[in-house]
């Protein structure tokens, strides 16, 4: 974990002056901007932010519904973004007195709820499209198609700021049409640029690379856990979510084109429905994901592995048994496990800790805690 | 014909027909074609009756004109079934007479009740089966319903577990064609079969019509009835299994459904309806009655029971369909069927065969005898490759009736069930009426229900999963997914509350003019569905109040899901209410703004406490025992240190935790281990690992700088605050101290493997 500890957080007690809170908001500012996913997270909001209110004020002074309702919308949207923004910042935050973990999960926990509440726009979008199916509304296509322009041109430099920003969690967002093979080529290129400093991570790199599903692929490159992929789940969440929203602006536009050149009304409910199921599908696999790792499950990229590090726990002298291993996924590439040896009497607990400490690591369990039980005989 | 069909038939020899004959299909050959005939015949006369049933049906629905007050347009459907019921009732009583062995089995006011609420389900079954029938007409209802439910396993088996073979191909086969009757097949015939009371249309809703006709609308409910009763029949074979046979169960819940269906009907005749002529259509309604319900039951009974099932359905269906369209030729008040249905009616048929077929190339097993489901069972060990023909919808049945034993285990889950049943019928009710009165309120009041009903599952899935034991991926077991869950629906809750914020804010600039009069009586629905709601989860999430631990969020978040909604009825009423008779408009812009901030307020302790346990937080009632017991492992005998306390609440009730130990050099390791676990489980951790190391291996480590070592003579002089101070500075150091040791041991790890053997030479 690089942990930037600044010195405003060490004693942010006997600080009790009257600017204490431009303090404290300076000092999350400086927290933002220190790390590059949330500083492209934090500009991204703003940018929509402003978009949003740029609409309703016009939206306001037009005295035009529409803009207004559709500002309402883009609001909506940004808490999404505000949601990974604060996950990021809290996931930052160092371990507390009930947190013992720290705050790491907040990342998880924020993918996942984008991840539904994309999942909830979508059954929106789609109970409204069949609505609009049954009974097809007037749609003034001239004004949506501005606003539905600016809100592409507005998601499109969101694709672009966060495709580079954090670049090996997006392959996913094609990940749901199966794409993940020229995603995976893209994240390896990724991996080589990046000067690795942990270098063990990477020795389960080749045999899982390829995996063809969403899950163990993410976890094959476990190398650069360091620095931005601690975020990966968040910034995929937010990707997604500006995916669909670019989804959304694409679809508006093609139905206003087909329902101004041929009249066909019935293109935005059909155009709607198809976004929805889109959406659905490539959020799936992230709610899927971050859901199996707030459950505690035992990390798919090392679950093959197990069985041969109990193997190897077994040959060491002295061990007799391995029981309740568990072992689960802190954050993204960040694994923990426990894990009870019953040893003989004559073992040495010394070098038995040692070497399932060593075991454990070569599969990337950095967290590891072994307790010994002697066999009395 | 709608039955039900025969579950649980290997275990009611005592007071069937079993008797009579010898079990097995292998000692009478020479039955055999007698009996496919047989099932030919009865299965064309069933069809012939579903004619005769919506001859009758519609000729009494232009006939008599007046219905009653309650069931309104129900009454000829209560009427006829009343009729039909009450004579197979009487019909099956004698033949089986389930009240002749009183002396072993009296039935319990337990039993008796369950009873009741089969034949409640089953007379809601038939109902919706008919008024299907009235909508798409008999041809399309026969090719529809004539299938048997494990065929219809077999094609769901095909979708979601074989991907490949014929079971795939047919289940393909069967949903084209049912969709192409869906979409395609707007025949003229399903526009005078409207049932009376269909709204008057505006002309300019023509279009809509188009997309979804009645007739289609008819299949649509055929299809989900069918489904449905197959899920209803899984479910009611523990019912069977206590009763001593389905056949039993099935006379008694006639009988039942009878009795309930003529109290309906006098109620329906003293609100005013007219009685259908029944003594003119004597002959017509015995008809349907035996060959379309008690003969077709219990032809397929006995079938089912000695011969090959697929076959069985083979013979079955194939005759039933065929017999359904050369009716469907010679019927004189019915039109040809078109193209497009004959196509679908093509399709299905093969689906059918495809479905059952691989049956027949597996039947090479040696027949053993029948499963507690009436299906046989053969014994595969001397035939080659067993794993090949293994019916995949044996798997997929008895998967589903152990979901549902499982549901039936816990009384939590059980109520859940219930009532996501009771959610998803009024859902399938608004659709239905929506799409049939095209009221786009309705429609998007059921969209809103589609989405509780979806909560309701996602807790009810949660509550069965959470009991399951823990398995190898999910080593600390699954109750962490009922915290998932109530996180989920208090998550949604927000959305929902905020959405309702947005949408409140735009009415307030722009008040609409509200239609009160037709957004009462949904509303009013919504209300009694939901106070049924918290009626049934009252105790448990007083429970969980009680307890500040919070019991069980799964079932609190699924009340607050219904507690929103009953706050949504009410706000809606009282809005509609105030606009009806006062002309406040402004007064539904703001009851839904008051409704979302009371969805925010009761949502937030239950999202708060949630994310805490996602985000691993110390068990929230433990944190002053958890300071202490920590405390306490410093003064335990031979402990020097600890470094990196780890605890968190796995589910509510399961606490998981780790520390490491430093203990001086002479301890005795097991001692120190197992007081320190001792510790912990007297708290309530339920898996707590220590691991203990000694100095020379921190000293080799360099970890000793990370340990919060107190010697003893210090220790009382540690007051509450240092303590604490203490504990935070460690955990603090926890990561930094481990991802020193990781860098420093990145290293040595690639030859780690040959280091262990080094040493182990």
């Amino acid at each position: 974990m690089m942990l930037p500890l600044t010195k405003k957080d060490c004693d942010d007690k006997p600080y009790k002056s009257h600017s204490r809170l431009v303090e404290k908001i300076g000092g999350w500012v400086r927290l933002i901007i220190s790390d590059r996913d949330s500083r492209n997270l934090f500009f991204f909001l703003i940018l929509n932010l402003s978009f949003a209110f740029v609409e309703l004020f016009y939206g306001i002074w037009t005295n035009s519904l529409g803009l207004i309702s559709d500002s309402f919308h883009m609001f909506f949207d940004c808490t999404g973004l505000v949601a990974g923004l604060i996950a990021s910042i809290i996931a930052k935050w160092r371990p507390t007195d009930t947190f013992t973990y720290g705050f790491v999960r907040a990342e998880v926990l924020a993918g996942f709820l984008n991840g539904l509440f994309l999942l909830f726009i979508a059954f929106f979008i789609l109970s409204e499209a069949v609505e609009r199916l049954l009974e097809p509304p007037e749609v003034k296509h001239e004004r949506l198609f501005l606003v539905s322009v600016l809100g592409l041109l507005v998601n499109l430099v969101g694709i672009y700021v966060f495709q580079h920003g954090g670049a090996h969690g997006h392959s996913h967002g094609g990940g749901g049409h199966g794409h993940s093979h020229g995603g995976g080529g893209h994240s390896h290129k990724h991996d080589d640029h990046n000067p690795s400093f942990l270098s063990h991570g990477h020795s389960h790199d080749g045999g899982h690379g390829h995996s063809h599903n969403g899950a163990s692929h993410m976890h094959s490159h476990g190398g650069d856990a360091g620095g931005t992929g601690a975020n990966k789940q968040i910034m995929r969440g937010v990707f997604l979510h500006i995916l669909a929203d670019t989804l959304g602006s694409v679809g508006v536009i093609i139905s206003a084109g087909l329902m101004w050149a041929f009249e066909w009304y019935i293109a935005d409910p059909i155009c709607s429905i198809c976004i929805a199921l889109l959406i659905s599908l490539s959020v799936l696999d992230l709610i899927k994901e971050s859901g199996c790792i707030l459950m505690q499950r035992t990390p798919s990229s090392i679950d093959s592995q197990l069985p041969q590090c109990y193997q190897r726990l077994m040959q060491l002298e002295g061990v007799v048994s391995v029981q309740e291993p568990h072992f689960w996924t802190l954050c993204s590439d960040v694994y923990v496990g426990s894990v009870k040896l019953e040893v003989s009497r004559n073992g040495d607990p010394r070098y038995i800790t040692q070497n399932a400490q060593l075991i454990f690591q070569g599969i990337g369990v950095k967290k590891m805690t072994i307790q010994l039980d002697f066999l009395l005989t | 014909m709608l039955g039900t069909s025969p579950i649980g038939s290997s275990d009611n020899a005592s007071n069937d027909m079993a008797p009579k004959y010898p079990r097995g299909r292998l000692n009478n050959k020479s039955k055999i074609p007698w009996l496919y005939g047989l099932l030919i015949c009865c299965k064309s006369f069933s069809a012939l009756s579903s004619f005769f049933l919506f001859d009758f049906l519609r000729r009494n629905g232009e006939h008599s004109p007046a219905t009653g007050v309650i069931f309104g347009n129900w009454s000829l459907l209560i009427q006829t079934l009343s009729v039909v019921q009450i004579l197979s009732g009487i019909i099956s009583i004698v033949v089986q007479k389930p009240f002749s062995n009183w002396n072993n089995t009296k039935l319990s006011k337990k039993e008796w009740i369950r009873i009741f609420r089969h034949a409640v389900i089953s007379i809601i079954l038939m109902l919706v089966w008919m008024s299907g029938l009235q909508l798409c007409g008999p041809f399309r209802t026969v090719i529809i319903a004539a299938h048997y439910n494990f065929v219809l396993a077999g094609i769901l088996s095909g979708f979601f577990i074989s991907k490949t073979g014929a079971k795939l191909r047919g289940g393909v086969l069967f949903a084209t064609g049912i969709l192409i009757m869906l979409l395609f097949d707007n025949g003229d015939t399903s526009r005078e079969n409207i049932p009376r009371g269909q709204p008057t249309k505006s002309p300019d809703s023509d279009v809509e019509q188009s997309f979804l006709s009645a007739s289609s609308v008819g299949i649509l409910i055929l299809v989900l009835c069918l489904f449905y009763k197959m899920g209803f029949e899984a479910f009611a074979k523990n019912l069977a299994v206590d009763l001593g046979g389905s056949k039993r169960l099935h006379a008694l819940s006639t009988l039942t459904s009878g009795v309930i269906l003529l109290m309906m009907y006098f109620v329906d005749l003293m609100s005013g309806a007219d009685m259908i002529p029944f003594w003119s259509n004597v002959f017509t309604l015995t008809f349907i009655t035996i060959f379309g319900f008690v003969l077709d039951y219990y032809m397929d009974s006995i079938c089912l029971k000695r011969l090959e099932p697929a076959k069985v359905a083979r013979v079955g269906t194939t005759s039933s369909m065929f017999a359904g369209i050369i009716y469907a030729m010679l019927w004189t008040t019915e039109e040809t069927p078109s193209t497009s249905t004959l196509l679908a009616f093509l399709l299905i048929y093969l689906g059918v065969l495809s479905l059952t077929s691989m049956e027949k190339a597996s039947g090479g097993g040696s027949f053993v005898g029948y499963s507690s489901d009436g299906l046989p069972l053969f014994s595969f060990s001397n035939h080659f490759s067993p794993e090949t023909y293994v019916p995949m919808w044996k798997n997929v049945l008895k998967s589903t009736s152990s979901i549902l034993k499982q549901i039936q285990d816990d009384a939590i889950s059980r109520r859940l069930f219930y009532f996501s049943l009771l959610t998803m019928v009024f859902t399938g009710i608004e659709f239905l009426y929506g799409t049939l009165t095209n009221s786009l309120g309705l429609i998007s009041d059921g969209f809103h229900m589609l989405f509780d009903s979806m909560a309701l599952c996602i807790g009810l899935s949660a509550s069965v999963i959470c009991r399951w034991k823990p398995s190898k991926t999910y080593p600390f077991g699954y109750g962490r997914i009922e915290v998932l869950s109530g996180f989920l629906n208090s998550f949604f809750l927000l959305v929902i509350a905020s959405m309702i914020m947005i949408e409140a804010l735009q009415r307030l600039h722009d008040p609409p003019g509200v239609d009160a009069k037709r957004l009462l009586p949904i509303s009013l629905i919504g209300l009694f569905v939901n106070l049924i709601g918290i009626y049934t989860f009252r105790s448990n999430s007083v429970i969980s109040h009680g307890h500040s631990n919070g019991h069980n969020v799964n079932v609190k978040g699924v009340f607050l899901h219904i507690l929103a909604d009953l706050m949504g009825s009410i706000g809606v009423i009282t809005s509609s209410l105030l606009i009806h008779n006062y002309g406040l408009l402004v007064a539904d812009p703001i009851c839904s703004m008051i409704i979302a901030t009371l969805i925010v307020v009761s949502v937030l302790p239950l999202l708060k406490e949630t994310s805490k346990m996602l985000l691993l937080a110390v068990p929230s009632g433990l944190e002053k025992n958890l300071q202490q017991t920590v405390l306490q492992i410093l003064t335990t005998e031979g402990v020097k240190g600890y470094r990196n306390p780890r605890f968190w609440t796995h589910a509510p009730s399961v606490f998981t935790g780790s520390i490491h130990v430093q203990a001086t050099e002479d301890a005795n390791e097991q001692q120190v281990i197992r007081q320190v676990n001792n510790l912990f489980s007297s708290i309530g951790f339920t898996h707590f690992t220590t691991q203990l190391e000694k100095d020379e291996f921190i000293a080799r480590k360099s970890f000793s700088t990370d340990y919060e070592t107190q010697p003893s003579s210090e220790s009382d002089i540690g007051a509450m605050q240092g303590n604490r101070l203490l504990l935070e500075n460690n955990s603090l150091e926890g990561f930094g101290s481990e991802t020193k040791f990781s860098s420093s041991s990145a290293v040595t790890q690639p030859g780690s493997d040959q280091e262990v053997k080094i040493t182990l030479a």
